[in-house]
């Protein structure tokens, strides 16, 4: 008999304010080891937002709810405690480190985050074999990584570099934001390989996005739609398909229509 | 973006009050002239009187010059300076200028202004490559010395122009004929330091590039004194048609050590002057880099970076003369200030009347550690010219809160983010000097000074 494991993310009733004005409005959201959740939805919906919020960004204000992570209260966690703990952030835009060496801050990051698992710190050849190996997987040019952190690197190749990072410390949940966007077709099916490589009973994915050429790849267990910040409704795969064909403003419409 | 500027200042604006005596007095300079070698040609001992009377009928800046409106000559001003004994009584710690020697190419070692006869470390120059002191240079290039000195340092209202000519009698002499093109740096080392006495040194350096000749030259200024220890010292630089020259000066210097260092550079058509200016500065310090754009196609590219501790004084002042049109100047400047440091920069950018099609942009970023240190910060642009295209701005910040929260959102803990975000502030300045030795020298000086992890790159 296995006992039923707890959820590694629980979000319950959130409500989040910038600046007073309320940007999530109730987010329920339950995820478990194992399972590939996806969220859609229109821009300025509180997508990023909710990332954000679960990463440990300053400048929101959490006026309502809780959110659990592996049962413990994840808001009261700092940034980095946060994905010593495994979870990671995917940026929708990711930031540029000028001087900051691209290996020096993975490696960092790595031995952080090994430290927290109780492990040695990672040694240099070991290192340099494995970011070879990812960055292969990942079909990012090893001359990038020589580079400072993101530092004139191209969309597309910031994008990769975060999907370097997500197989290099192996989050036990993966939050994906947008990573899609500005990805050509090639550099999608890699997202979706590094997500599907994560796929097994240790780890969970939260994908953010626009599209459901991603899905295609990469299956989801469940797709959320996220207007206004809320949820508005819950679905398996087809849903995404649903969406694509009548876009969101309908989807809203209809959903205004029954909760009224 | 487009600037119409205010007029060109002229010199005759700086009156008389605008200077201080030295406080003790101009005997001790009086009598450091009269101690030097007289074994010199007779039109330099003429032209050192000369800068004599000048020094004397100014004394040092004051506060009340715009030029100097944050910086306080005091601490120069009130000492009674000697020169260093000729040859050096002593010698150098080896360990101490050693880890300074880097380039693998040739190089000349200074101690307290005085060659040292070290083995040639690099394989011998080509012919067409003069590394001489200047006091070889003057026996062997006499003519060519004296048709250059003062011609980028011109012998003026500068009271330390002035001073530097009046003292001079040493330095290291650069020139590159023609064509002449090195593949690996030339290193100048200058060891000041270890003196009974406060002590004056006046070195006069001069880089030469003939038409297209190519050359990196390194500067480093070391050293550390409990004694005041003023080096006053003055790099002319001259680049012919199409020479490109990377120029890398580095200051590590500490306690007692005041420094005054002057490059100044004209520039001929379709060269280039990139230039590095490093500086972990002692007690005193003020880098001034003056370049001239002479002729069409000339490009002035200056990078510094400049990390202050303790109490210290650290004072760079740039000046890009756009004298003709379709010049190009780029310029970052970046200052690290910790402690109770004080800083200031200076960047001035002149287009002149008729410098149509002049391109510069101007950069000055800061961070303040704590909140004792203090910055200065005034770019100036003066443009007197119409379709150019200019644009200048400065920055005073804290870390960036947005790289902070990436780095953290990575599991690195805050205070290691915040060391890491400080480190590649000022590293990014290191990362363009174009030479892996030296690169590594001075990562290792950046996170000594800014007591920071070791950033070794496992690439
Ligand atoms: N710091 C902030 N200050 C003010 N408003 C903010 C701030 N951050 C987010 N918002 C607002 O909150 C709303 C949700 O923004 P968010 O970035 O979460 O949207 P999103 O769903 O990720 O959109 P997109 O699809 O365009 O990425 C927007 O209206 C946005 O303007
Ligand atoms: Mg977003």
């Amino acid at each position: 008999m296995t006992m039923a494991k707890q959820p590694i993310l629980e979000i319950r009733n959130l409500h989040v304010s910038v600046n007073h004005t309320p940007i999530l409005r109730g987010i329920d959201l339950v995820i478990h080891h194992g399972e590939v959740h996806a969220i859609m939805g229109p821009n300025g919906s509180g997508k990023s937002t909710l990332c954000y919020v679960l990463a440990g960004r300053e400048g929101y204000t959490i006026t309502e709810g809780q959110v659990l992570y592996d049962g413990k209260n994840l808001l009261a966690m700092s940034p980095e405690e946060r994905a010593q703990a495994g979870l990671f952030l995917a940026f929708q835009y990711p930031v540029e480190i000028p001087g900051v060496g691209n290996m020096y801050f993975l490696r960092t990051a790595l031995n952080a985050i090994r430290k927290h698992r109780g492990l040695e710190p990672i040694d240099a050849m070991d290192f340099l074999q494995l970011v070879r190996e990812k960055a292969k997987l990942v079909g990012i040019d090893e001359r990038l990584l020589k580079r400072s952190v993101n530092e004139g690197f191209s969309g597309g190749e910031k994008k990769r570099n975060e999907v370097l990072q997500m197989a290099i410390l192996e989050p036990t949940l993966a939050i994906l934001d947008e990573t899609d966007s500005g990805l050509d077709i090639d550099a999608l099916r890699i997202v979706a390989d590094g997500v599907n490589a994560l796929r097994n009973d240790q780890h969970a994915v939260l994908a953010i996005t626009h599209y459901q050429r991603l899905l295609e790849y990469l299956v989801p267990d469940y797709v959320h739609v996220l207007i206004g910040g809320q949820i508005v409704c819950s679905g398996g795969p087809e849903l995404a398909a649903e969406l694509e064909r009548r876009g969101y403003a309908e989807l809203g419409s209809q959903v205004t229509a029954v909760v009224q | 973006m487009s600037v119409r500027g205010r007029a060109i200042p002229t010199p005759d604006s700086m009156s008389a009050s605008g200077f201080i005596p030295p406080l003790q007095g101009f005997g001790s300079y009086e009598n450091a002239f009269g101690q030097l070698s007289q074994s010199v040609p007779a039109w330099l001992q003429q032209l050192r009187a000369a800068a004599l009377d000048t020094f004397r009928q100014l004394g040092f800046p004051s506060q009340r010059l715009e030029d100097w409106k944050y910086t306080d000559t005091t601490p120069i001003a009130r000492e009674v300076f000697q020169l260093p004994r000729r040859p050096p009584a002593t010698e150098p710690r080896a360990e101490l200028w050693e880890p300074w020697v880097f380039s693998g190419g040739a190089a000349m070692v200074f101690f307290q202004g005085w060659p040292l006869p070290l083995q040639p470390v690099a394989p011998p120059l080509p012919d067409e490559v003069s590394l001489l002191s200047l006091q070889d240079a003057l026996a062997k290039e006499e003519a060519l010395v004296r048709g250059l000195l003062g011609t980028s340092a011109p012998l003026n209202e500068q009271s330390f122009t002035a001073l530097n000519t009046a003292l001079l009698d040493e330095g290291a002499w650069v020139r590159l004929a023609p064509g002449a093109r090195l593949a690996t740096p030339i290193q100048l080392l200058f060891v000041g330091g270890s003196v009974e006495h406060p002590t004056i040194l006046c070195p006069r350096n001069f880089i030469v590039l003939g038409d297209g000749a190519e050359a990196t030259v390194i500067e480093c200024w070391i050293g550390e004194s409990s004694v005041p220890f003023l080096t006053n010292g003055i790099t002319e630089v001259v680049l012919g048609e199409e020479a490109h020259l990377t120029h890398v000066r580095i200051l590590a210097e500490r306690e007692a050590m005041l420094h005054m260092g002057l490059t100044a550079v004209r520039q001929s058509r379709g060269s280039t002057f990139r230039s590095q200016v490093i500086t972990f500065p002692g007690q005193w310090t003020r880098v001034e880099i003056h370049t001239r754009l002479e002729a069409p196609a000339a490009t002035a590219l200056l990078d510094g970076l400049f990390v202050a501790n303790g109490s210290s004084f650290v004072d760079h002042h740039t000046t890009i003369d756009h004298a003709q049109g379709a010049t190009t100047s780029r310029q970052l400047y970046k200052g690290v200030l910790n402690g109770a440091s004080h800083g200031v920069f200076n960047g001035k950018v002149f287009v002149r009347p008729g410098a149509l099609k002049s391109d510069a942009q101007q950069m000055n970023k800061n961070l303040l550690l704590s909140d004792d240190a203090e910055i200065d910060t005034k770019p100036q642009l003066e443009i007197f010219a119409d379709d150019v295209k200019c644009s200048h701005g400065a920055a005073i910040g804290q870390l960036d809160e947005e790289a902070l929260f990436y780095l953290r959102s990575r599991g690195v803990a805050a205070g290691d983010a915040r060391h890491m975000l400080i480190y590649g502030f000022a590293n990014e300045i290191v990362e363009r000097v174009p030479w892996e030795n030296a690169r590594r020298r001075l990562r290792a000086a950046l996170q000594e000074r800014l007591a920071t992890a070791p950033p070794e790159d496992p690439a």
